[in-house]
């Protein structure tokens, strides 16, 4: 579709790309900064065996940081776009499974956040199943994909 | 669209930076102030709130409950030993924690028996478990819920 290849669609999806790269960059520095206690959050959930506990908590906030900053600088940005799917995807199920189970804790997602803040919900759900649709238009739709740094090179 | 080729490209390239971030972020770990095992030694203490008991009930005295008994669902709030020893007829368990919410599943059971009332009894100590669990259960949604002023003592009079 002609739509898709128009610059118009280049910068909706950049615009996309800063909004969804933002918060995954803000996202991940709570995390990085406290992984012990980004590990009780995962705990929390009661999805992982223990054993993959610490590792994920050590390794996730990382991927979220760098897929955050590739998504909006443009240098690998379909590969990011791919990785926050995947973890969108990842969040959107733990989630709905804590639902299920009548979990009633903070969602974890920024990590810092009481369960008076940020609580696990369908809020949660909706707002994380959004998020989803944004990072997946970025992976299938945006065709001609602005990069910020020109120097990178980008859209001729 | 990128084709087949340029979305395998793509899948390979994103596991190369999953593994080189990975990597990067057990070797930051190493020098992390808050660093972590990369195994925990033992379960995490995790917090579980209170179970939220602020739903609406009705009271009811021995003989009412007597006379509702038949078009509701029973419940006994107390231990499975206790429930073991003694339990009204029909009456399903589910035990009273104080500490944790009430399974989901349970609530489902109790709305399949599509019964007119619920009616929870329990040890009638205080505070009463059977009270704390039919506030719970009212505060997920359902309706009609009582419980039975004095608990099983009252029952065994």
């Amino acid at each position: 579709m002609r739509f898709f290849e128009s610059k118009f669609n280049s910068y909706l999806s950049l615009f996309l790309r800063i909004y969804i790269g933002g918060i995954f960059i803000y996202a991940s520095l709570h995390k990085i900064t406290h992984p012990d206690m980004f590990a009780i959050d995962i705990a929390t959930y009661d999805i992982l065996p223990l054993y993959l506990v610490n590792i994920m908590a050590i390794v996730l906030p990382y991927i979220e940081f760098f897929s955050g900053v590739l998504l909006i600088a443009g240098p690998f940005q379909k590969e990011a776009a791919l990785l926050i799917s995947g973890m969108m995807f990842m969040f959107f199920i733990a989630i709905i499974i804590a639902i299920y189970k009548g979990i009633e804790a903070s969602c974890g997602c920024f990590a810092s956040q009481s369960i008076e803040e940020d609580p696990i919900s369908y809020k949660t759900v909706i707002r994380d199943f959004i998020w989803l649709i944004i990072s997946l238009y970025v992976l299938f739709l945006d065709r001609r994909p602005l990069l910020v740094f020109r120097s990178m090179g980008g859209v001729k | 669209m990128q084709g087949l080729k340029g979305s395998i490209i793509i899948a390979r390239n994103s596991l190369i930076l999953v593994i080189i971030i990975s990597f990067l972020a057990i070797l930051i770990n190493f020098v992390h102030p808050h660093r972590i095992p990369f195994v925990a030694e033992r379960p995490y203490e995790i917090y579980v709130p209170c179970p939220d008991t602020t739903g609406s009930i009705k009271e009811l005295d021995k003989n009412e409950f007597i006379s509702l008994s038949k078009d509701s669902v029973i419940i006994d709030a107390r231990s499975r030993e206790e429930y073991e020893k003694w339990h009204f007829e029909d009456a399903i368990n589910i035990e009273y924690d104080y500490l944790s919410p009430i399974c989901p599943l349970k609530i489902k059971e109790v709305i399949s028996m599509k019964r007119k009332y619920v009616i929870v009894y329990g040890d009638g100590e205080e505070p009463d478990s059977g009270k704390e669990l039919a506030k719970e259960i009212a505060t997920k949604g359902l309706k009609n819920v009582h419980y039975l002023k004095g608990g099983i003592k009252e029952l065994e009079k």
